[in-house]
């Protein structure tokens, strides 16, 4: 009973120091701004370029993460071929790799020295430095999300109900759409939320492939970055606490629609 | 509709031969049963029949129409796999609607038929369940009742009652084949239970690792084993090992005249019930001694010893198994017995009536000992 005591007052505490502690103070130092300040700093055209730029980018992130992330668990579950495990294997090196290096080597791939670079700026098309890039290193950074929730998922629920739509005569477009993508709904709104989260946040890559363009490509936490740097702290602050809430508000919403889920069938 | 399977086989990608040359012919509104040991080829065979498996080799026809080159959504097979295999994610009446959904048919039509094959397999009121909700029984119908919906012309269940507890898996069966006779669809079912192939299919097909060892009616498999396999896996037997002596078999006291050559090694099956006891007598060709008693509930199963150490299992009624004990000497008759060459070919098959066996003996069969 002590024992259990004890083990939960240390992961409160842990908790605190870990997770709350950041977030308070956030809140707090933002508190000591005034609600005015913040707001004032919020709606500068420059905040608001860099939120709706890092909100673009999420989206087609999302949108793109999903549709190759389930591609690639369904046929590293369902089609192996050979070299499978390797792949398998490859789809973690984003972890690993630390995002600023995830950037350096965007940047020798497609960086304006380099021969694609060079030749799709011939073309008038800018992919380093400019918003292409950025949504290629934000793809890098959150590609393991989506494969890493939904393998295991695949895994587990088997190919028996897909036999069994076979065998009831449904082809292989209605079997993936009826069957299969709702047995992994759950993996795949979980995958979003981490892709949306690791989107809205990602730092070290955009920064080097991004050059960091002020009303050009400077993404929310560029932009948070610069303002601290520049001894702007209600602007850091202001453009934090709305990129937390955000956060926070899709996690909610995402645990909700798995409840909901859930609740259809309980 | 009627199947018929030419020389197919079916050899996995790691060489291992799950289906080795099969050929039958199953004729239309019959049920069917494959009986074997575990590792036999019986869901292999019927996976490949199904379309979920590609043979390697030879040809499947659903009513003379060549279909292995079918995808399973074209074939018209009700299945109903071993782990009922429902969509987790949808309600009992959305598994059993998907077939007539995936035909596109018209929403009144849909509800009618759901709720018409839920009365069926008396499961009214749990439309919403999820698969989840419902217990073995439940689920197992609801697997039925979904391979039903599209009224497919051929339905192949396997194993559908293995994980179902005795009393229910009475029930079920009796009903499955109910409803199977009532509209005549043609079906297969795997099992590895004897007593469930024997009670309510029309033929038996035996499979051993991947072969037919026999094909007949639960009467023909029974009674007349082409195999001692057969004879084994369908019903209970004596099971002997010995050589040719003088005409005869070479197991001292059961000795039973054979055309086999001298010398050469023969297998003598003889099942418990063809082994009536009759009181002891010096002039019984076959003496023995009773090592042990076993209630069975229906009758007593009595293991002998004979002399030369043969022993012999006998299925006796309850009236006379209640008055044996151990190093009771009785005497016994065979009524029939069967022996088979070393490679398991029938070489005779000898039923010897009542009668015949009442009139050697001079002593009144099945009187108490
Ligand atoms: N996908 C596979 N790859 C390799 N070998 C397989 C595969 N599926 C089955 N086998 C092998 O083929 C043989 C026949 O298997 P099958 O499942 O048809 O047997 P069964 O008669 O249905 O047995 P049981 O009564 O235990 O269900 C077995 O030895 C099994 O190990
Ligand atoms: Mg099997």
């Amino acid at each position: 009973m002590n024992l259990r005591i004890g083990l939960s007052s240390f992961t409160y505490l842990w908790f605190l120091l870990m997770l709350f502690g950041p977030i308070g103070a956030l809140i707090w130092s933002a508190y000591g701004e005034g609600a005015s300040a913040l707001w004032r700093e919020l709606v500068r055209p420059e905040a608001i370029f860099a939120l709706k730029l890092t909100l673009l980018i999420t989206v087609i992130v999302v949108v793109l993460n999903t549709l190759f992330g389930i591609l690639t668990a369904l046929l590293i579950v369902r089609h192996p071929f050979p070299g499978v495990t390797i792949l398998n294997t490859i789809v973690d090196l984003p972890f690993a790799v630390s995002p600023v290096i995830a950037g350096f080597m965007l940047v020798l791939l497609y960086g304006p020295n380099s021969l694609i670079g060079a030749f799709t700026g011939q073309m008038g098309f800018k992919i380093i430095f400019a918003l292409p890039g950025m949504i290629l290193a934000t793809l890098f950074v959150t590609f393991p999300f989506m494969v890493r929730e939904l393998v295991p998922v695949l895994q587990e629920a088997g190919t028996w109900q897909e036999q069994a739509a076979h065998m009831l005569g449904a082809g292989n477009w209605t079997t993936f759409w009826h069957v299969t993508l709702p047995s992994i709904r759950g993996g795949i709104l979980y995958g979003i939320v981490l892709t949306v989260a690791r989107s809205l946040g990602e730092f070290g890559a955009v920064l080097v492939v991004s050059g960091n363009l002020i009303k050009q490509t400077q993404s929310a936490t560029l932009y948070v970055y610069q303002a601290a740097a520049d001894f702007n702290s209600a602007g850091a602050y202001s453009v934090s606490i709305l990129l937390c809430t955000i956060s926070v508000i899709i996690l909610v919403l995402m645990e909700t629609l798995k409840k909901y889920g859930e609740g259809k069938r309980a | 509709m009627s199947i018929e399977v030419r020389k197919l086989s079916k050899v996995f990608a790691d060489g291992h031969r799950a289906v080795q040359d099969v050929s039958f012919e199953l004729l239309e509104g019959e049920m069917t049963a494959f009986l074997g040991p575990s590792g036999g080829g019986k869901t292999t065979m019927l996976r490949m029949i199904a379309g979920l498996e590609t043979p390697s080799s030879g040809e499947i026809y659903l009513s003379g129409r060549r279909v292995d080159h079918l995808p399973p959504q074209e074939r018209q097979i009700g299945f109903v796999f071993q782990n009922y295999a429902l969509f987790k994610h949808m309600n009992v009446f959305e598994n059993i609607a998907f077939g007539l959904r995936v035909q596109r048919r018209n929403s009144a039509y849909i509800r009618e038929r759901v709720t018409e094959l839920l009365r069926r397999v008396d499961l009214k009121g749990l439309e919403q369940r999820l698969p989840d909700q419902l217990s073995g029984g439940q689920r197992q119908r609801v697997a039925l009742a979904r391979a039903l919906a599209t009224e497919p012309r051929l339905l192949l269940l396997d194993e559908p009652f293995a994980a179902i507890d005795a009393q229910l898996r009475k029930e079920l069966r009796a009903w499955v084949r109910n409803l199977q006779k009532e509209m005549g669809i043609t079906s297969i079912f795997v099992t590895h239970d004897q007593q469930e192939a024997l009670e309510i299919a029309d033929r038996i097909v035996v499979f051993k690792q991947g072969q037919v060892e026999q094909l007949g009616t639960p009467q023909e498999v029974y009674n007349s084993p082409q195999t001692p396999f057969v004879a084994g896996f369908v019903g209970e037997i004596n099971r002997y090992q010995t050589g040719v002596k003088n005409g005869f078999t070479d197991l001292g006291v059961l000795k039973f005249p054979i055309k086999h050559q001298e010398g050469r090694k023969v297998i003598v099956v003889i099942r418990p019930e063809d082994v009536s006891l009759v009181p002891w007598s010096a002039q019984e060709d076959i003496q023995a001694m009773v090592l042990q008693t076993t209630f069975l509930g229906e009758f007593f199963k009595v293991d002998l010893e004979l002399a030369d150490l043969i022993r012999i299992t006998a299925h006796v009624p309850k009236s006379q198994g209640i008055g044996l004990h151990p190093k009771d000497r009785v005497a016994l008759q065979i009524k029939a017995y069967r022996t088979f060459d070393s490679s398991g070919q029938l070489e005779t098959a000898v039923e010897l009536t009542r009668k015949a066996v009442q009139g050697e003996s001079m002593f009144p069969v099945g009187e108490a000992v």
